[in-house]
């Protein structure tokens, strides 16, 4: 047992996942998050494009993708995380372009049962930091996650983690990727749903996004109205 | 103070702005909240070499942009709190009072020597927190400490146990003013500053006590203990203070006793004691001089003289006496006022206790006050100002007129036993006394500008300083203001005083009761104070016991214990 002495299940910065015997209690300060021992089942996808800057994943078979603005991790030594800011669903075969059929989805899943297997997801994912000796660090890794590696989604536990410092979310907002306010609204909502206080998190999520729109007040006014209307 | 956010801290916020003469601007700390912030607060700035021991005097919200303000977010909103504190803010502007070197404490430190009037102000950013008992006392003295130089008045805003006060060697050196609209503590305040004065053998006090308020008990108009009596002066210093009347009936009949009763024979008052009756009287100029005729005629017997005459007969005696007849008229009509006061008696009466003559009773208050001990004189139910009037600056004149004997010959000898002991004239109503006109009539005006050069200075008591010369305001040593509404009469509490504008607002934001602004010679910066409560602890801290209490001593002293 490396950490910890009791911890139900921890994942540490490498993402190894331990699963502790013995009596369930809260876990000490730092770094803890439970995991799934069942790594596999718990992924989502695998690591199919790779760079210092983003990844794309594919989905399991008839595994749900991600959510838009959602937090993943992904890597075993070094566990970044990303968060999610497309998703797609394509043809497995690039020389067949779905067309339109007219059918109900029930009818579909009738006359169609192996539609799904000749179907992929993908999920684009930006990398916002990594976990390094227990404390999240903001920023672009010095190296790409690795190809096929697994990727997951990040539990309540690391969430509060990586938004103790919400610096992170200036990369997301200068990242230029379409729809950057959406993106911006989707993350601060997994950041609050991390949270037990939700009110007390969305004002600080929303102070720290006031900094972003500092001279665009119209901006910010909807986008914190919109995060309200969350709540 | 209380913080309604979370992330707690003592800084109350960092300096931003500010210049040597408009003052400093704070960026108040989010996690406060800006109505728990209130003017007249102690604060101190932390500069890098310097501490600023400074006052907030004003509030003032702001916005990061316009827009904001332009399209203002609903009250209690997501986005409402998201700007609170970043983007919607309050800056509160502070006065530096005085600095001190950082580091600067314990036995090092020397109020004289090391508090020092600002010269700078302190760098961008410095951390401004809220005072604590330490920065209080270094900067006020403490009571405890030297019990005969300083005496605590009250606690700074939201410092319930901590203690302001006031330099009384410096209290003395000047004239002093109190002041505040009616109902908000002045009474209260001049009796504490009196007992203060008493306990410390620093001055003698004269009190022309217009409602018999000081010397025994009176009531309390509202508060906790309201309708309960609040112990007057001889209460608590029974041995120390002489109580004098000129109203016996009221004493007998709030069945309090007193030492000496005071009558005004006609024939021993001067044409000098009219003149300042002037306004009150709403005498004309050319009567006076009418007054001064009758006295080269009639010598001390002038005023009976002119009461006496038959009104049918005014004319052939005007002519006789070679007066203007309208002037005598005049002057008789208004004069028979000052007959008709009941402690003014035709002639010198004799009663069981011998001869009642004002000489006598003024030798006797004279040798009192020479002697250290304190006189009180009650109106009784004499409340009217032209009695008021009339014996405050009579008998004022006429020990005046003894101080300055004494000093001279303190000056001729310079002997330390021959100083005369510092006295103090308590008055109430001032502007009466000492607005314009009446100011270079009445023995105030000139005690006033003196500058207790013969050892006598003046404690104004007054709800309309406005109303008072201004030159006398600017001599003015010591002034603690209680609330004021009239725009005049805080411009006229701040006469003389340098950058006294950002002043102005904390005194017009002060409590309605039992809070003062003390300004001047006495404490080394200006500061609010939720003045002292005039009660049982109060008068403990003056020596006072109760019967119980007394026996109870007096028992252990029989019996060989310990007190
Ligand atoms: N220091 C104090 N201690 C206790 N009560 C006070 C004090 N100052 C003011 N008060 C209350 O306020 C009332 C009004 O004060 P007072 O001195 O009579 O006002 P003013 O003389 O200005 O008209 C008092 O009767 C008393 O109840
Ligand atoms: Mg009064």
């Amino acid at each position: 047992m490396p950490r910890g002495e009791s911890d139900h299940f921890s994942i540490f910065a490498d993402g190894i996942i331990i699963q502790h015997v013995g009596a369930v209690r809260e876990p000490p300060d730092g770094v803890y998050f439970h995991g799934n021992s069942k790594k596999m089942t718990d992924a989502i996808g695998e690591v199919v494009n790779t760079s210092t800057t983003e990844i794309v994943g594919q989905c399991r078979r008839n595994g749900r993708p991600p959510a838009f603005g959602s937090f993943i991790q992904v890597g075993v030594e070094i566990c970044r995380i990303g968060v999610v800011y497309n998703v797609e669903t394509t043809s497995i075969d690039p020389n067949r372009r779905p067309s339109a059929l007219g059918l109900s989805e029930e009818q579909l899943q009738r006359s169609y049962p192996q539609l799904s297997s000749l179907l992929r997801s993908q999920f684009q994912a930006l990398l916002i930091g990594w976990l390094s000796d227990n404390r999240f660090v903001y920023g672009l890794p010095q190296t790409p996650p690795s190809l096929h590696a697994q990727v997951q989604p990040c539990r309540d536990e690391v969430i509060r983690c990586i938004s103790r410092d919400l610096g992170f979310l200036r990369l997301i907002y200068a990242s230029g990727k379409s729809a950057t306010e959406d993106l911006l609204l989707g993350v601060c909502r997994s950041i609050i749903e991390a949270h037990e206080r939700k009110r007390t998190e969305a004002v600080r999520v929303g102070k720290a996004v006031s900094e972003l729109y500092r001279d665009d007040y119209d901006t910010l006014k909807r986008f914190i109205t919109r995060l309200e209307s969350w709540l | 103070m209380v913080v309604n956010r979370e992330n707690h801290s003592h800084n109350l916020g960092v300096i931003t702005a500010g210049s040597l003469a408009e003052g400093l601007e704070m960026r108040l700390d989010p996690a406060y909240a800006v109505e728990q912030v209130r003017a007249g607060k102690f604060v101190v700035v932390e500069g890098s070499e310097f501490d600023f021991f400074s006052m907030i005097t004003d509030v003032c919200l702001d916005a990061s942009s316009g827009a904001i303000l332009r399209d203002p977010p609903r009250r209690s909103s997501l986005l409402d709190d998201v700007l609170a504190g970043d983007h919607t803010y309050a800056t509160i502007s502070l006065k530096p009072m005085l600095m001190l070197q950082r580091g600067v404490a314990g036995e090092r430190f020397d109020r004289e020597e090391h508090l020092r009037p600002v010269k700078s102000i302190p760098v961008h950013f410095s951390t401004v927190r809220e005072a604590g008992k330490d920065d209080v006392n270094r900067v006020f003295g403490e009571e405890s400490v030297t019990q005969t130089r300083f005496f605590n008045l009250g606690a700074p805003l939201d410092m319930d146990n901590v203690e302001v006060c006031l330099d009384l060697d410096r209290f003395i050196e000047r004239s002093n003013g109190i002041f505040g609209k009616t109902g908000t503590g002045k009474t209260f305040l001049t009796r504490l500053v009196l007992a203060g004065l008493i306990r410390s053998h620093k001055a003698v006090n004269l009190i022309f006590d217009m409602h018999s308020e000081y010397g025994w008990e009176t009531r309390a108009e509202s508060g906790p203990g309201k309708d309960a009596f609040v112990k007057g002066l001889k209460n608590l210093f029974p041995g120390k203070v002489l109580i004098c009347t000129l109203d016996p009936d009221s004493a007998r009949q709030r069945n309090v006793s007193f030492d000496l009763e005071v009558q005004i024979p006609l024939n021993e008052i001067e044409v000098e004691d009219i003149a300042p009756l002037q306004e009150e009287l709403n005498l004309h100029p050319t009567a006076i001089e009418t007054a001064y005729i009758l006295r080269n005629l009639f010598k001390k017997n002038w005023l009976k003289k002119l009461l006496d005459t038959d009104p049918a007969e005014m004319k052939e005696q005007a002519e006789q006496w070679g007066a203007n007849k309208e002037s005598l008229a005049a002057l008789y009509r208004k004069l028979r006022a000052v007959r008709d006061l009941p402690f003014v008696v035709d002639k010198t009466e004799t009663k069981a206790e011998g001869e009642i003559t004002l000489t006598a009773s003024i030798r006797r208050i004279i040798e009192e006050l020479r002697g250290g001990r304190h006189v009180d004189l009650e109106f009784g139910r004499v409340s009217g100002m032209l009695a008021y009037l009339l014996v405050a600056n009579l008998i004022s004149r006429r020990i005046h007129h003894e101080w300055v004997k004494d000093a001279e010959k303190y000056m001729a000898t310079q002997k330390l036993e021959d100083r005369p002991r510092p006295l103090l004239i308590t008055i109430e109503e001032a502007h009466k006394f000492l607005n314009p006109a009446a100011a270079r009539q009445t023995i105030f005006g000139v005690i006033a500008r003196e500058l207790r050069k013969y050892f006598v200075s003046l404690l104004v008591v007054d709800q309309r300083p406005s109303g008072i010369d201004d030159e006398i305001l600017s001599q003015l040593g010591t002034r603690i203001t209680a609330l004021l509404n009239d725009e005049k009469d805080i411009q006229a509490v701040f006469t003389g005083v340098s950058g006294a504008s950002a002043l102005r607002n904390v005194l017009a934001t002060l409590d309605t009761k039992q809070q003062a602004l003390i300004l001047g010679h006495a404490t080394p910066m200006p500061v609010v104070v939720k003045t002292r409560t005039y009660g049982l602890d109060f008068y403990r801290a003056m020596g006072w016991e109760s019967k119980e209490e007394k026996s109870l001593r007096l028992g252990r002293i029989t019996a060989g214990l310990p007190e």
